[in-house]
């Protein structure tokens, strides 16, 4: 598969997962340029990774949980944050990244989410182990 | 050879206020200057606030996360990786040009049209007489020179509990910004608890900033744009550029950018200045009457070392102990953030636990918006998604407060210029700062107080970051105040020791520097020097 393909196929792949739609054109071309950048190229263990999660989408949310927790270093969570700095600052994507009002029970959501997350995170650690 | 009566080194705060003073007594002036400028993101970003940037402008990547994504932190984060890609001007061409090793300092320096002005907090405190007797800096023309400054830079605060410790004892005091949410709740709160604070040594109040509030000399109030880190079209907030341009306008000014001064040699009639052209390596030399040696303490250093062969003389060196608290404000969890945010600090918090106005510790607090979420997002022990839901919802009640200690000489921070024929300049400096025990604990006890003061005001702080030694970008004493005349000091009125004509404009005088911003202070100082160079024959 060719590097442009991957790099938009990884870049859809975020933005589905972040904001539930696909990447606009700029956001595909600025992401391909932004992980030149040597401190994202991936070794082969986790160009395979990358593979494993393009290929299944459910594992997205698990090596994002698990590189968060126990591997703040981890290139593929590098490159997911690169690829929200960039939708971030796209007035596509405004209306996702615009302050808003929340109620305070909203605090017992985020709870809620917090264990999902801790799951998330001992899941998508197995996933890494593999890798 | 290019002669002039008066040369000053660097266009940075303490440089165009020399150079002011000097144009302003009409004596001839010739600025050389390092005199980079933004190339690369001048004049893009449209004259709008941030909100409206965010929700119509396509190319807003550009400044925002930057056209070679510079400002996206890719690795670890080093002094000056915090700039935003328009300010990343400010430190191009300083490693290559002002080489430095160490594993205990990593300052900030710069080459720019400027200098390390381009991104000064704009803070204004002036220094107590106690505090200017341990400097070194002369009181009682201090107090005048401050009033100086205020007036030519145009200074705006509040008359209230911090006044003693701000500038807003001057003349032609502007009033403050207005308070964004954030701000407003936590002054609240002190104005409830202040009588408790108070006795336990804490003053809040509003900070003097070099911030127009009403318009001066063709520059226009603030108008609350929240793109402070990012540009400033209506000129409110005072770099020092500005003064370059205007004195452009005087004949008896010129401005030689695109060098870097490496050394001078003093003779009976003129003093000698030998400059590199930054991209060309030419030497280049000028001849004056009078110099005036306004680089940045370091930079200045690397001069001074260099032109009395001082190599491998160790010269002491301060810098501010500088930490971070970042806070939430549970009270504004989940509001919906106001349209009118603040990059500038809104309040000041000193701990002046034993009531004299000597050894204070400054916190300034700030909001957090428009530096925007993907910087927080890889502190966050959490999955990108999960993260940026948890600061959408804290965004609003993000409090953050930059916290200066006041910072001594002492034998385990020192620098020294060694040869290196690998470096553009042949040589390279060397810096050594290690804080004492009695020190560290010093700071951990203040930052604790502050998180305890914080914590009254129902702001509760979730980390404590020390990003090392340098970082506070306030530096000074590498050539202390002495009346002795051994080499490498600086008599009070800034002549350099060992010379007759060369001066000393900086902060590398002061000998002690207290918790709070020093900038105004140096501005102050550079004036009353620049005079004293007139004067002094």
């Amino acid at each position: 598969m060719s590097e442009l393909l991957l790099s938009r196929m990884e870049m859809n792949c975020y933005a589905r997962y972040l904001l539930n739609q696909q990447a606009d054109e700029q956001s595909l071309a600025l992401f391909e340029r932004a992980i030149q950048h040597e401190a994202t190229i991936l070794t082969t263990k986790e160009e395979s990774l990358l593979q494993f999660m393009l290929n299944n989408s459910w594992s997205v949310s698990l090596i994002d949980a698990a590189t968060g927790l126990f591997s703040p270093k981890h290139k593929l969570r590098k490159r997911m944050i690169i690829a929200f700095a960039i939708l971030e600052t796209n007035p596509l994507y405004f209306d996702f990244f615009h302050p808003k009002q929340f109620s305070f029970f909203y605090l017992l959501n985020l709870t809620m989410r917090g264990f999902v997350f801790g799951i998330k995170a001992i899941a998508g650690s197995i996933i890494l182990l593999f890798f | 050879m290019e002669t002039a009566d008066y040369i000053v080194i660097g266009s940075g705060c303490t440089g165009a206020m020399a150079a002011q003073t000097l144009v302003e007594q009409g004596v001839n002036v010739l600025m050389i200057d390092g005199g980079i400028v933004d190339a690369k993101y001048a004049g893009k970003i449209p004259d709008d606030d941030f909100l409206s940037i965010k929700k119509r402008e396509q190319a807003q990547y550009e400044y925002f996360i930057g056209k070679d994504f510079e400002g996206i932190p890719f690795g670890e984060v080093k002094t000056g990786e915090h700039l935003t890609p328009p300010r990343k001007f400010m430190i191009e061409e300083v490693s290559r040009l002002m080489p430095l090793v160490s594993k205990s300092f990593f300052p900030l320096e710069s080459l720019s049209l400027g200098g390390l002005g381009n991104g000064w907090g704009l803070g204004c405190c002036v220094f107590s007489d106690a505090e200017l007797a341990e400097t070194g800096l002369p009181v009682s023309a201090m107090r005048d020179a401050y009033s100086w400054v205020a007036e030519r830079i145009g200074v705006s605060g509040s008359k209230d509990d911090a006044s003693p410790y701000t500038a807003a004892s001057v003349n032609s005091l502007m009033p403050s910004i207005h308070f964004d949410s954030n701000g407003k709740n936590l002054f609240e709160n002190y104005s409830k608890k202040k009588s408790k604070l108070n006795k336990q040594g804490f003053y809040m109040g509003r900070p003097s900033l070099a911030l127009l509030t009403k318009e001066k000399n063709g520059r226009k109030a603030y108008q609350y744009k929240d793109l402070d880190f990012y540009c400033d079209q209506d000129k409110s907030a005072y770099r020092p550029a500005f003064t370059v341009k205007e004195l452009k306008k005087h004949k008896n000014f010129e401005y030689r950018g695109g060098l870097m001064v490496l050394k001078f040699v003093e003779s009976e009639e003129y003093t000698t200045v030998e400059c590199s052209a930054i991209y060309t390596n030419e030497t280049v030399f000028f001849q004056c009457k009078k110099l005036i040696i306004a680089s940045g303490c370091l930079s200045t250093a690397r001069i001074v070392l260099r032109s009395f062969n001082g190599y491998d003389v160790q010269l002491p060196v301060i810098s501010n102990h500088y930490s971070y608290l970042p806070a939430i404000q549970p009270y504004l969890l989940g509001k919906d953030t106001d349209a009118r945010k603040i990059g500038f600090a809104q309040l000041s918090l000193f701990y002046d636990p034993q009531a004299n106005n000597m050894d204070v510790a400054m916190g300034s607090i700030y909001s957090y918006r428009s530096l925007m979420a993907f910087h927080l997002l890889k502190e966050t022990p959490m999955g990108v998604k999960d993260a940026y839901r948890f600061l959408q919802f804290m965004m609003p009640a993000f409090t953050i407060m930059g916290l200066f200690h006041p910072e001594r000489s002492s034998k385990s921070k020192h620098l020294s210029l060694h040869k290196d024929s690998n470096e553009a300049t042949g040589d390279v400096l060397n810096v050594n700062y290690r804080l004492s025990e009695k020190e560290e604990q010093q700071v951990s006890s203040n930052e604790k107080k502050f998180s305890q003061a914080l914590r009254a005001l129902n702001c509760f702080v979730l980390k404590k970051i020390n990003p090392g030694n340098g970082s506070g970008i306030h530096y000074a004493g590498t050539l202390p105040f002495s009346s002795t005349n051994e080499r490498f000091t600086t008599h009070s009125n800034g002549l350099l020791a060992g010379t007759k004509n060369v001066f000393i404009a900086d902060g590398s005088g002061i000998k002690y520097l207290p918790g709070k911003g020093l900038t105004f202070s140096l501005m102050a100082n550079a004036h009353l020097v620049a005079k004293e160079a007139i004067t002094n024959n």
